[in-house]
């Protein structure tokens, strides 16, 4: 259900900002009128003040999102990238980190989705898993990598 | 009955994760009876701080709170989530 979407861009190449990124994946997101016309400014505001960048094993994810009221409809989208783009780190730390691996979050009610949530946390403490999603090419192999780590 | 808040940015996806853990953590270690879990966002618990024995985020914190403040992330990447429970356990007890 999260995943029905298919909003899944792979190795993409020419996105130069964090800020171009999140617009390119909240696009998808309208377009399916997953989410009302606040979220792109949501998502934008919320990773300028409270960032979600992650380094696990030198490779950057980020996990942007927004206030629940944003959202019509849960999904999880997701892009890979051929260069990094420079996200800032979650824990206020001031770093930057250079993110591959883009997982927006658009959820309506968060407590029912704990278990795909910490499902997708664990997920991302997996560095062959990791490595699976980062030489991706095809929405096939994406569904199966997220199939075999009990996301959908 | 001490109490222990975990807030993120918007109180829906990070700080979820985190309280489901440190539930399960709590529940392994003997001490959920003992411990209330608070899930919020930053925003909202600014001038609150003090009402609780320990606080967890996994976000950026004004200056004002942050040595007031346990870092989660680890608990979200895995990395270092050993030090955090502990630290948790020395502000609980």
């Amino acid at each position: 259900m999260l995943f029905d979407k298919e909003i899944i861009i792979l190795q993409q190449e020419n996105l130069s900002s964090k800020e171009a990124v999140l617009t390119e994946l909240a696009q998808c997101f309208k377009a399916e009128d997953l989410v009302t016309d606040q979220f792109m400014d949501g998502v934008l505001n919320r990773e300028q003040n409270f960032p979600t960048g992650l380094i696990v094993n030198d490779i950057g994810i980020a996990i942007p999102h927004t206030d629940s009221d944003k959202v019509k409809q849960s999904q999880i989208g997701f892009m890979s990238l051929k260069e990094p783009v420079a996200f800032q780190a979650m824990d206020g730390s001031d770093k930057t980190v250079p993110v591959r691996l883009v997982f927006m979050l658009g959820l309506k009610e968060s407590h029912e989705q704990l278990d795909i949530l910490s499902k997708l946390m664990d997920l991302i403490q997996k560095q062959s898993v990791l490595e699976a999603l980062l030489s991706c090419t095809n929405k096939a192999d994406y569904f199966s990598i997220i199939r075999k780590e009990n996301l959908i | 009955m001490k109490k222990l808040l975990i807030m993120c940015g918007t109180g829906v996806a990070t700080s979820t994760v985190v309280t489901g853990k440190i539930k399960d953590w709590l529940k392994e270690n003997g001490l959920d009876k003992e411990v209330t879990l608070y899930q919020s966002k930053v925003a909202d618990e600014m001038n609150k701080i003090d009402d609780y024995d320990a606080v967890v985020t996994t976000t950026v914190v004004p200056d004002k709170i942050k040595s007031k403040v346990i870092n989660g992330v680890p608990l979200l990447t895995g990395i270092g989530a050993e030090e955090v429970y502990d630290e948790i356990k020395r502000q609980l007890s």
